[in-house]
């Protein structure tokens, strides 16, 4: 038995050749069939989901902001209305004010109103937290929660009319996520159904009737004639004690407020 | 002649030899591949299935929240919200109102295959109920509802829809059919 070593090498080498050939080709193939396809997911599928998740969670998140804010607007009239600020030195009816030395400061109100609503709206923003139901960990729901509770929350400008409030962000809100950063200005604004002016009409209104009528038998039903139709926000009642007379101005319409949805009111003496 | 055959079987053997190598080795290789790439295959139907049902609906959760409404209470009409209709009944405590408001709304669109659940200081309120059997069978087709969540300043509400889900595999008739 004789064997031709150079063609048992020549045999080994060839097989060596064709292991080495097949697993490189089947490699290679492998790394472009799953990997390529993979980058392109990230690329053209996972990124652009990922950017219109954050889109929709700050959709989500401006109209809860916004709901806040008309919330806000009208607790904070509500609670205005009941203690409203005033020049001079007030007395009390039955704790009722009466307007005999003092009368109501509009200027005075409209820094109170924004104050008060800051506040309000402020706690609203701390109780947010974000529906988002993520799978992605790129971010947390607490992450997206804070960016309205904390980075939101700090970065309000706000300037009230007496009617109409702007709420201008001083930067644009940040949403950072792993592969992209979406920016979004939050600025809005909300507006009351009437000015705040409309307590200084109130009490003019108030003041010029029972100027009028406070010399008549009949006082009550003088004013009542005097203040038919005179205000389109508010309805009004009249209540005569002695020498005292009692305006009480409800709203037209109702109000969100602390104790549920309903007229707000306007109630000031006159004597 | 002898030699020939020993050499080509010599040769035979070798090619089988490399052949089986080059299996071990290609096995070995996709084992490598399986496990490092598996994880972002997996990563990435999920994220998909999640992006797709919250996206969908919260636009359309945000629109029901929007929707105008005339409400009167002790003869004063006004003009409120869907949103504001929701605060109003948690006052009150009666959801008689808004379940039927709702139903004019989302009801007269998706029949029995939508459900929504309001959660507010602790208490739960179911405002509409899909159709638990019709449910069963359209989540065997279909697996998953489209579902959302929002938060508002009172209360959170969440909500599925079997319709819009049925919508992605089946035409408009045969989602009325099943569904209104």
């Amino acid at each position: 038995m004789y064997l031709n070593p150079n063609l048992n090498k020549r045999g080994k080498i060839f097989a060596l050749g064709i292991t080495l050939a097949v697993v490189l080709a089947v490699t290679f193939s492998l790394y472009l069939i799953i990997t390529k396809p993979a980058g392109k997911i990230e690329r053209e599928v996972m990124q652009p989901l990922a950017f219109l998740n954050v889109q929709s969670e700050a959709r989500e998140a401006r109209h809860y902001l916004e709901e806040s804010a008309d919330l806000a607007m009208q607790q904070t009239l509500s609670e205005l209305l009941q203690d409203f600020p005033n020049i001079g030195n007030c007395e009390h009816f039955n704790g009722i004010v009466l307007y005999t030395a003092c009368r109501p400061d509009v200027e005075k109100s409209k820094e109170v109103f924004e104050n008060k609503f800051e506040g309000e709206f402020n706690l609203h923003l701390d109780s947010y937290k974000s529906s988002f139901l993520t799978l992605d960990k790129g971010i947390s729901e607490e992450a997206y929660s804070g960016i309205i509770s904390k980075q939101a929350k700090e970065n309000f400008e706000y300037a009230f009319d007496g009617k109409a409030l702007e709420a201008k962000s001083k930067e644009r809100v940040t949403y950072l996520h792993s592969s992209l950063k979406y920016e979004i200005d939050f600025s809005f604004s909300s507006e009351l159904d009437f000015s705040l002016d409309e307590v200084e009409n109130l009490y003019t209104l108030g003041k010029n009737s029972f100027e009028k009528c406070k010399s008549e038998s009949e006082i009550l039903n003088c004013v009542d004639k005097e203040l038919q139709g005179k205000s389109s926000f508010f309805n009004f009642s009249l209540e005569k004690n002695g020498s005292i007379v009692v305006y009480t101005f409800t709203t037209r319409k109702n109000y969100f407020h602390s104790n549920g949805f309903s007229p707000l009111e306007f109630k000031f003496a006159l004597q | 002649m002898m030699l020939r055959k020993l050499t080509n079987k010599r040769g035979l053997l070798g090619s089988l030899f490399a052949l089986i190598m080059a299996t071990i080795i290609i096995l070995f290789i996709l084992t490598g591949f399986y496990f490092v790439l598996v994880p972002f295959k997996s990563k990435e139907v999920e994220i998909i299935k999640f992006s797709r049902s919250n996206l969908e609906n919260s636009q359309e959760l945000i629109s029901y929240l929007n929707t105008p409404l005339e409400y009167e209470s002790s003869g004063v009409k006004q003009q409120i919200n869907m949103q504001n209709l929701i605060s109003i009944s948690i006052s009150n405590g009666d959801f008689s109102i808004l379940k039927q408001e709702t139903d004019s709304t989302l009801g007269k669109l998706y029949g029995k295959c939508y459900s929504l659940e309001l959660k507010y200081g602790g208490k739960n309120e179911k405002l509409a109920e899909a159709d638990l059997e019709l449910k069963e069978i359209l989540i065997s087709i279909i697996k998953k509802p489209v579902a959302a969540k929002i938060t508002l300043p009172n209360s959170k509400i969440t909500y599925e829809n079997y319709y819009l889900t049925c919508l992605r595999e089946n035409s408009i008739e045969v989602c009325d059919i099943k569904c209104i």
